[in-house]
């Protein structure tokens, strides 16, 4: 991946996520996150993880955003903003980004092994399909594409089946909670993702 | 050409503005997206180191896997969290977080 | 019937009985209460009259301590001694429930009497089987609260009220020195508390045991601690001030425990442990001393009483003060023989008192009664014949016992067979005076004039006390009974104590008939004695000075240290940490994210800064 697609993207991801902190309007704030997703999901896929990447896409920018935008309408709460800033907040948390992003920085500049490129961790798609014992991911693996999606099912269902059992009880938990939440009058009703 | 630090510093960025927005922003529904982005920000490092670490030639599919579960919990947590500003609003007729003190000591 | 099963018996069915009323008497309504409890007692005074025949034995029922050094259990000595006592607390418990029948018919809380009564058998039982001390202890304690639960029966009168808590407390008294003398007495015999072995540790018989070798002044402390108990169930001087008070409560109460079993524990108590006693010297002193001068002290004040019922209580001490000293005088049998003798003809006067009582609509004092032997007959005879008992008239049971002490006393100290002579005439002459005035003359009030006689049964006990009252001085029948008879030899001086003795009553009753007889007032009036020589009054002065004194003292100690520096400091200083900690929480969300993220800055900065240069 070209360095030029890497810096704009991460410059979307960037700079729509300001926008999401300093916009008044939570509409907008809304939108301009979906768009530093959509950027978050593009460095995802540059990173060869094209599942995670469509799942960003899907669940946050689509679902989880439409959830948020919902609110937003139902409540009818752009009235509510439009107060004066508090500088002494604005400040702090400035502060705080400031602070945050120096020690990262710092951090990282210790961090020799950081420095390798995408270029030196070359995948080995034939190594990966003598290692692997599924048929179907196999031959897609020395075909010379990365089956992402298999790998990834295969994983949780080879190597985390229990823990995806639990996820589905607590979406199930969360689901039953929303209904009790906004059950208790007039029976407003939430959409689940 | 980009390197696993480059990702990383994005990462990093990316979290300390949502967290900059948390403390900044009054209005609750902005600080759950402020929320999100720090959790997003949290995936784009596993998903960076995941991709750095290969394992038999491929990407550590253990770190996407713990990135599926974050995703996961994450949507559950707003679709939770959502209702639970349904039912603040309802009482307090407000989604600023200034209108609740009750914590004040 | 084994010894095991009928002392089983004997404890627990008072116990079922008790607990069976408390939990379900409001349920089950009075009637059945009342059936309970009676039908227990009755159980319990056959299984006690069939205890009669059999051998001695001991045991244990159940297992009830055992942590360390301390072993107490809940056992049983079936011997001489218990068989008889075990025959007058069911015999006389019984009788008194069948009375109380009759006395408190109208009465609103019969559930909880009866409940009481029980509950009050039970724990008398318990004493009298006791095996060891920790044991004696308990019952002893549940016999004061059974005692308290019914002289405070009618608890809306003061008078009960005040007068059940003053047994009490006063029985606290005493029962803290019993409670060091056992503790003594434990210490020093090596975690002894059974009698038997308590005994076979002192003799050094087989085995010489710690208690053989133990200091004189160590057994000296352990039977006075032992002796305070004593001083306290038994009413004697200093301590006697509850018994003429607990009259508040229902006659039969007075009966039962004022009379003839309760107070008899004390002494009952003191002939079990006799062989404590006699290691000590300077005890057994005390124990006569205290016993002779308690005889004398308590018939002066019985001479000047008016109510009846004082009247009695007043000559109760009096007679428990003779016990003592025959204890202290190393004649436990003497005083045995006399409990056993007194226990019916007081139960029978105190029966006898409740009779007139009920007859005069509830009037006490005698000075207000008169003329009664014509309207109450049976309860006149009966009353007479208890009277005669107590006063020692020859041929009667009262004049055996108390003429054995009198001996005993003869034998050993001057001075004591001096007061105890005295004693026996002052007897003679109150309770001359309180039958003169009470039923000869004519009726001095509207209530005494329209005196009637008390159903059947409340004189049918009476009557049959009465026999006792009479025969139970016998060999042919205290032998049955098993009661402890002194075998004493009739030595020198028999005939001259025989002789004061007869004299005693003799000048005693001619003296009460010369003042008494047909007179309305109290010819005389000695204010000493009738204010009983000041007792309360001088402990209420001192219960003022001295405990108001330490009261003031110690409170003032608790509010600087135990209140102040101990409570207040603390949390005043735990009010200002949380004052200042408070200021923190603001309340406000974004505070708290701010604060949340410099902790993460924090954080790496120490993980990734910090530690590792170290």
């Amino acid at each position: 991946m070209p360095s030029v697609l890497f810096y704009l993207f991460a410059a979307i991801t960037l700079l729509f996520g300001v926008g999401v902190v300093v916009a008044r309007n939570p509409v907008a704030s809304a939108l301009s996150l979906v768009c530093s997703f959509t950027g978050l999901a593009a460095l995802f896929i540059s990173l060869d993880a094209y599942f995670i990447g469509t799942l960003q896409i899907l669940v946050y920018a689509g679902a989880v955003m439409v959830l948020f935008l919902f609110i937003i309408m139902l409540l009818d709460i752009k009235a509510a903003e439009g107060r004066q800033t508090n500088y002494a907040t604005a400040v702090g948390g400035l502060l705080l980004a400031v602070l945050f992003t120096v020690q990262i920085a710092m951090v990282l500049g210790d961090f020799k092994e950081g420095n390798k490129t995408l270029a030196d961790q070359t995948l080995n798609l034939g190594a990966a399909a003598s290692k692997t014992s599924l048929n179907t991911i196999k031959d897609e693996l020395a075909e010379g594409t990365l089956p992402d999606a298999k790998l990834m099912g295969f994983t949780l269902f080879d190597k985390y089946p229990f823990q995806l059992q639990v996820v589905g009880l607590l979406l199930l938990a969360g689901t039953v909670g929303v209904v009790v939440l906004s059950k208790r009058d007039r029976g407003g009703k939430e959409e689940v993702s | 050409m980009i390197t696993l630090n480059d990702y990383l510093l994005v990462a990093g960025i990316l979290f300390a503005i949502g967290l900059a927005g948390v403390v900044v922003r009054r209005n609750i529904i902005v600080i759950y997206m402020c929320l999100e982005m720090m959790l997003s920000a949290a995936n784009l490092t596993l998903v960076a180191f995941s991709r750095f670490h290969l394992v038999d030639g491929a990407p550590d599919y253990a770190a996407q896997s713990l990135v599926f579960f974050t995703i996961t919990v994450a949507a559950a947590e707003v679709a939770v969290g959502l209702a639970i500003i349904v039912a603040l609003f309802r009482a307090k007729q407000s989604v600023d977080v200034e209108s609740v003190t009750k914590l004040k000591g | 019937m084994t010894s095991y099963n009928a002392a089983s018996v004997v404890l627990l069915l008072p116990l079922l009985s008790a607990f069976f009323i408390l939990v379900l008497g409001r349920t089950v309504g009075t009637t059945v209460s009342k059936m309970i409890s009676v039908g227990s007692a009755a159980l319990c005074f056959v299984v006690s009259v069939a205890t009669l025949g059999v051998t001695n034995d001991s045991g244990v029922l159940v297992s009830f301590l055992n942590v360390g050094k301390l072993h107490a259990d809940i056992g049983f000595i079936i011997d001489q001694q218990s068989r008889g006592m075990l025959f007058i607390v069911t015999f006389i418990g019984l009788l008194v429930h069948v009375y109380s029948l009759g006395y408190m018919k109208e009465d609103k809380a019969q559930s909880r009497y009866f409940g009481s009564l029980s509950m009050f058998m039970f724990s008398m039982t318990g004493i009298v089987l006791a095996d060891n001390f920790a044991m004696m202890f308990m019952f002893w304690e549940l016999v004061g609260l059974s005692s308290y639960l019914l002289i405070g029966h009618w608890f809306e009168k003061p008078e009960a009220c005040e007068a059940s808590k003053k047994a009490f407390l006063t029985n606290r008294i005493g029962d803290f020195g019993f409670m060091i003398g056992i503790l003594t007495l434990w210490a020093a015999s090596n975690g002894e508390l059974g009698f038997a072995q308590l005994r076979e540790s002192l003799s050094g018989g087989s085995v010489s045991g710690p208690l053989h070798s133990a200091p004189a002044w160590v057994l000296t402390v352990a039977a006075i601690g032992i002796f305070m108990g004593a001083v306290g169930k038994s009413a004697q001087a200093p301590l006697h001030v509850w018994l003429p008070d607990a009259m508040e409560g229902p006659t039969p109460v007075s009966a039962l425990i004022h009379a003839a079993t309760m107070v008899a524990a004390g002494v009952y108590m003191l002939v079990r442990v006799s062989f404590v006693i006699a290691a000590s010297e300077t005890a057994m002193h005390l124990i006569a001393g205290v016993g002779g001068f308690t005889a004398l002290f308590a018939a002066l004040m019985a001479v000047q009483q008016n109510d009846i019922k004082r009247i009695l209580a007043y000559s109760t001490l009096s007679q428990l003060g003779y016990m003592v000293m025959a204890v202290g005088l190393q004649a436990g049998e003497a005083g045995m023989f006399h409990l056993y003798t007194h226990a019916f003809f007081k139960a029978l006067l105190f029966l006898g008192s409740g009779a007139v009582i009920y007859a005069c609509h509830h009037e006490q004092d005698i000075w207000k009664m008169g003329g009664l032997s014509k309207k109450t007959p049976i309860t006149f005879l009966t009353f007479v014949i208890g009277t005669a008992a107590l006063m020692g008239i020859p041929g009667l049971s009262g004049f055996f016992s108390k003429e054995e002490i009198l001996g005993a006393a003869y034998h050993d100290c001057g001075w004591l067979f001096t007061a105890a002579a005295f004693t026996a005439l002052l007897t003679s002459f109150y309770m001359s005076r309180c039958v003169i005035v009470a039923f000869f003359g004519k009726a001095r009030s509207e209530n005494a004039d329209h005196a009637h006689e008390a159903p059947l049964i409340m004189t049918a006990p009476l009557m049959l006390l009465s026999i006792f009252a009479i025969a139970s001085g016998y060999g042919f029948f205290s032998d049955r009974l098993q009661a402890m008879v002194p075998h004493a030899e009739h030595g020198e001086g028999h005939y001259l104590v025989m002789g004061v003795s007869i004299a005693a009553v003799v000048i005693g009753a001619g003296l009460a008939f010369f003042l008494y007889n047909g007179k309305d007032k109290d010819p005389l009036n000695i204010k000493l004695f009738a204010n009983r020589f000041y007792i309360d009054e001088i402990y209420a002065v001192i219960v003022k000075v001295f405990q108001d004194r330490l009261a003031w003292i110690v409170s003032g100690l608790e509010s600087i240290f135990a209140d102040g520096l101990v409570a207040r400091l603390p949390a005043a200083i735990a009010c200002r940490v949380g004052k200042t900690a408070r200021a923190i929480q603001s309340g406000h969300l974004q505070g708290y994210t701010f604060a949340l993220g410099a902790g993460l800055i924090l954080a790496i900065y120490l993980v990734v800064q910090v530690l590792p240069k170290h």
